[in-house]
């Protein structure tokens, strides 16, 4: 449950928010990549009111925003490849694009030698390292990742931290919920701490 | 990729359910139509009658009897039989062996009745009587009004087996869809929560119950089609014959399959994509 949360993203920005189990991050999470609608107050993403649009209008919303969901939400029957193939063929891209993006980030990630094999087949940091790969494969506006540092040895961690900053780099707005803040200070813009569903900045950034 | 939403094993279940569905309602759909065509052949058979003078009328009476039937109402055509004609239709009741020249023959005279006209068959039969008294007028109408009444019953009842086959497509589908879409509600929800449309969620598994309402609606109606043949030679036994050995050589019926088919595989279509999207309805 979140109370009183105030939240603006500046595109292009880096925010990371932290807390502890139950503290709301995945909520919070939901609402901005429109998994659930908030019981009140008001979102806008991208200037739009998400709530007013019909439902074709959302779903091209969520088409900008890549997300990385707690329970990853990957497709256990369907391959690696094709796993990370499911943005771009919602997004309608070409099918040599497609073999392009996904091998060449398959390569990026070192899944490529698994690219076959079907997502249930990779082991716990593997999966998430792909969920990660899916958020960022079809060029968001917006990458949420919910906990992409959970349950990943340092140096697969080194991995994801690395992949999401250089996306930063390249003009997406990132926002990580995490209890793990391993993100380097210099690009991160603000960071919040997330308690009891209040947020609060962190150390000395201010809430906007 | 979302193309791969599937039926899975449900795909058999929703296809072994279009066929039976479209059995029945095929053959519903060509039943409806062989008795549309035997009634106009019962309505055809029941315009004509014969009058049967007895030998011993005298060529005034049978004169007399002629012209009264040209002045009736109702009555379209009046033939006198030439005697080697009635001789000619009697020959199978009588034996080649008959000498037919010895025997005293009625005259027969053939009549067609406006398919319209209501004709006072009580009132003719008197005038007839009065004129030759021992004269006999043989109509269809009885047979025809026992026939068209149970044709109406039995109208009824086909009529019932192509709307209730066909409609019955619908919930399997229905039902099919609901399962298909719990089995890769994996695939359904990520696709969503990654931007996909309803449309792009729906339209594969629209496309893929059409393909397997289509193709069991074609067995079911080749399986109808084939029962049609099956009971061809009986139906000849049935007095008057029901034309169903010769449906199958008649084309429109192999369109009413078809058609039957089609309306499988689209009936089937729709209610997966109704069905769908009330579930897809659920999602944010």
């Amino acid at each position: 449950m979140l109370a009183d949360i105030s939240l603006t993203l500046a595109a292009g920005g880096f925010y990371v928010v932290t807390g502890g189990a139950g503290a709301g991050k995945t909520t919070l999470c939901n609402i901005l990549a429109l998994a659930e609608p908030p019981s009140g107050g008001r979102l806008m993403l991208f200037d739009c009111d998400p709530g007013a649009l019909d439902r074709n209008a959302r779903a091209a919303l969520r088409r900008r925003i890549g997300v990385v969901f707690q329970d990853l939400r990957l497709v256990d029957r369907l391959s690696v490849k094709d796993n990370l193939a499911l943005p771009l063929r919602i997004a309608g891209a070409a099918p040599r694009r497609i073999d392009g993006d996904v091998g060449e980030l398959l390569a990026w990630i070192g899944l490529a030698e698994r690219a076959q094999r079907p997502a249930a087949a990779l082991s716990g940091s593997e999966r998430r390292l792909l969920a990660v790969a899916r958020a960022i494969v079809a060029r968001p506006q917006l990458l949420i990742a919910d906990e992409p540092l959970a349950d990943l040895d340092d140096a697969t961690t080194a991995g994801v931290v690395r992949v999401i900053e250089q996306v930063n780099r390249v003009g997406t707005t990132v926002l990580i919920a995490t209890a793990r803040d391993g993100f380097d200070g210099a690009l991160v813009q603000r960071r919040y701490h997330l308690a009891d569903g209040r947020l609060a900045p962190a150390g000395d950034a201010a809430v906007s | 990729m979302i193309g791969d939403a599937r039926f899975g094993a449900s795909s058999r279940l929703l296809f072994m359910a279009v066929a039976l569905m479209a059995y029945v309602a095929a053959l519903g759909a060509v039943g409806l139509r062989v008795i549309d065509q035997s009634d106009t052949r019962w309505q055809r058979a029941a315009g004509a009658m014969t009058l049967e003078v007895p030998a011993s009328a005298s060529p005034a009476r049978l004169k007399t009897a002629l012209a009264l039937l040209r002045q009736t109402s109702g009555i379209a055509a009046v033939r006198l039989l030439p005697a080697a004609e009635t001789a000619r239709l009697l020959q199978p009741w009588l034996g080649p062996a008959a000498q037919l020249d010895g025997l005293p023959l009625p005259r027969l005279i053939d009549l067609h009745a406006d398919p319209d006209a209501a004709i006072d068959f009580t009132t003719l039969r008197e005038h007839l009587a009065a004129v030759v008294p021992q004269a006999r007028l043989a109509t269809n109408g009885q047979w025809l009004g026992a026939m068209r009444s149970a044709a109406r019953r039995l109208r009824i009842v086909l009529g019932t087996c192509l709307a209730a086959g066909l409609a019955a497509i619908a919930p399997a589908a229905v039902f099919a869809a609901g399962s298909a879409a719990n089995a890769d509600r994996a695939l359904l929800e990520a696709a969503h929560r990654l931007g996909a449309t309803d449309r792009d969620l729906i339209r594969p598994l629209a496309l893929r119950a059409f393909r397997i309402g289509l193709a069991g609606g074609a067995l079911g109606a080749l399986v109808a089609a084939a029962t049609l043949a099956a009971l061809g030679p009986a139906a000849v036994l049935t007095q008057p014959a029901l034309p169903l050995g010769e449906a199958l050589a008649d084309w429109p019926n192999w369109a009413i399959l078809a058609a039957v088919a089609l309306a499988a595989g689209l009936i089937a279509a729709a209610a997966t994509a109704a069905g769908l999207w009330r579930r897809l309805l659920r999602m944010p």
